[in-house]
């Protein structure tokens, strides 16, 4: 709106100034919303009202200018009148903690909540009511417009507008569009497929380095953006990173060769090694002889199944970066940063009574990323 | 891209991943490890608290504003 300092409604300074003496003198005089009065019987829209200050409480729309993915975020966050980035920084949040449910009721509120219209409004209609309407006369008046036509004029050296706009904007822009975001995001995403090539050409280059890089740029991004340019929206994409990150850290050991799938993996030595990339794994202790072993798992992302029997136990020296532990006779444990150290027996342990004896004790080290981590006790 | 004033949340939000992705690539490259109990409630207190100062400053401005009745995005 700054282009057009002439607010409808006010009295217009200027407009008698811009009158040439040929002009009915009245403008001036007749203030706001009086444009008869320098084209006389021209069809002219009715005088506008004095413009209404932003509602308080714009409807609830998906929005067409603050948009990320669909405007879900930025319609909610004007119709409730709060940062639209916050709002995605919590809705970013709470889809993590909240394993995902939160993605339904984005995709269900998407589907839900009406877009905002792109304003084409017809010349002349009530709706018409602009934002560039300005009162007085311009000296200058194409002889079409003065004459009545509905055209638009454009003054060449005020850059102000005159007669009804065809198309109104329902906010204009008041800053220019930060481009910054996007090419931190690029630049992320190149420099993860850089380490990729790097990576598949034999430069041993872990997980971890991987999504580190990623994340060091978007932090670099944000930095730039403190100064410069608009990239607060990173922060989500840059959470979701760290929770990579955290995963990787947690298998840092995990190269690519480890595969992705399901895998059964069946020890019978004292002391075995396993590793997969992404998948499912069921480690069988069933066939380990009587005595001490030692496991070593690590998963990037999926689940471990450990199936203890009988007259074996197993302790446990686990972490997991995001995800769910679930052991016999305890309540399932979920969440960021899991680590434990307990010791499960292949038959329940009484009350207050001595451990039940075993003749295999399994030291298991598990390190999962993202996932899940069982232990079940076999039957036979 | 146009400078402008300082963006709190920008700036707290970049130094936590870059802090912590710089922590990370050590871990990779040396026998360094972090606690990962702490990264997530260290990086929600960092951006809520950058949250709650920003939005109590617009807060403040916008009722500085008000009487004046002018919409706040004339500014430029």
């Amino acid at each position: 709106m700054t282009e057009n300092p002439t607010l409808p409604g006010e009295p217009a300074d200027d407009a008698g100034s811009q009158s040439t003496p040929g002009s009915s003198g009245t403008t001036g005089q007749t203030g706001a919303g009086q444009p008869g009065g320098y084209a006389p019987g021209a069809s002219y829209p009715p005088p506008y009202p004095p413009p209404a200050y932003p509602p308080v409480r714009r409807p609830l729309r998906r929005s067409r200018n603050d948009r990320v993915i669909s405007g879900v975020c930025g319609g909610l966050a004007e119709n409730l009148a709060i940062d639209a980035t916050l709002l995605r920084i919590l809705v970013v949040v709470a889809t993590v903690f909240t394993g995902g449910a939160l993605i339904l009721a984005y995709l269900l509120a998407w589907l839900l909540m009406p877009d905002t219209p792109a304003y084409v409004v017809p010349v002349g209609s009530p709706q018409a009511a602009p934002q560039y309407a300005t009162v007085g006369g311009p000296s200058d008046v194409p002889a079409s417009y003065a004459a009545g036509g509905t055209g638009t004029y454009i003054d060449p050296s005020t850059g102000q507008v005159y007669g009804p706009p065809v198309a109104v904007a329902p906010q204009p822009r008041t800053e220019p569009r930060s481009y910054l975001g996007w090419i931190t995001l690029s630049a992320a995403i190149a420099a993860g497929g850089l380490l990729g090539i790097l990576g598949a050409a034999g430069v041993s280059i872990s997980g971890l380095v991987v999504s580190s890089v990623i994340l060091l740029v978007l932090g670099a991004g944000l930095l730039v953006g403190a100064w410069r340019g608009r990239a607060r929206w990173l922060i989500a994409p840059a959470l979701v990173m760290l929770l990579f990150v955290q995963g990787a850290a947690a298998v840092s050991d995990i190269r690519t060769g480890s595969g992705a799938g399901d895998r059964t993996w069946v020890p019978t030595g004292a002391s075995q090694s396993y590793s997969l990339g992404a998948g499912s794994a069921t480690l069988d202790l069933r066939k380990l002889p009587a005595g001490d072993a030692n496991v070593d798992v690590s998963i990037g992302a999926g689940e471990l199944i450990v199936l203890l029997p009988a007259d074996a136990s197993v302790r446990i020296d686990g972490s997991i970066g995001a995800g769910e532990v679930d052991l016999p006779g305890k309540e399932p444990q979920s969440g960021v940063g899991l680590n434990m150290d307990a010791t499960v027996f292949g038959i329940p342990a009484p009350a207050d009574g001595p451990d039940p004896v075993t003749t295999t004790n399994v030291d298991l080290t598990a390190q999962i990323g993202l996932g899940t981590l069982e232990v079940r006790r076999a039957t036979s | 891209m146009r400078r402008h004033d300082l963006d709190w949340v920008s700036l707290i939000a970049g130094l936590v991943f870059t802090v912590l992705a710089l922590g990370y690539l050590l871990v990779a490259v040396t026998d360094l490890s972090i606690d990962g109990r702490f990264v997530w409630p260290v990086v929600l207190v960092a951006l809520g608290g950058a949250g709650v100062a920003t939005a109590v400053k617009a807060n403040q401005r916008e009722e500085q504003q008000f009487p004046a009745r002018v919409p706040a995005d004339d500014q430029i």
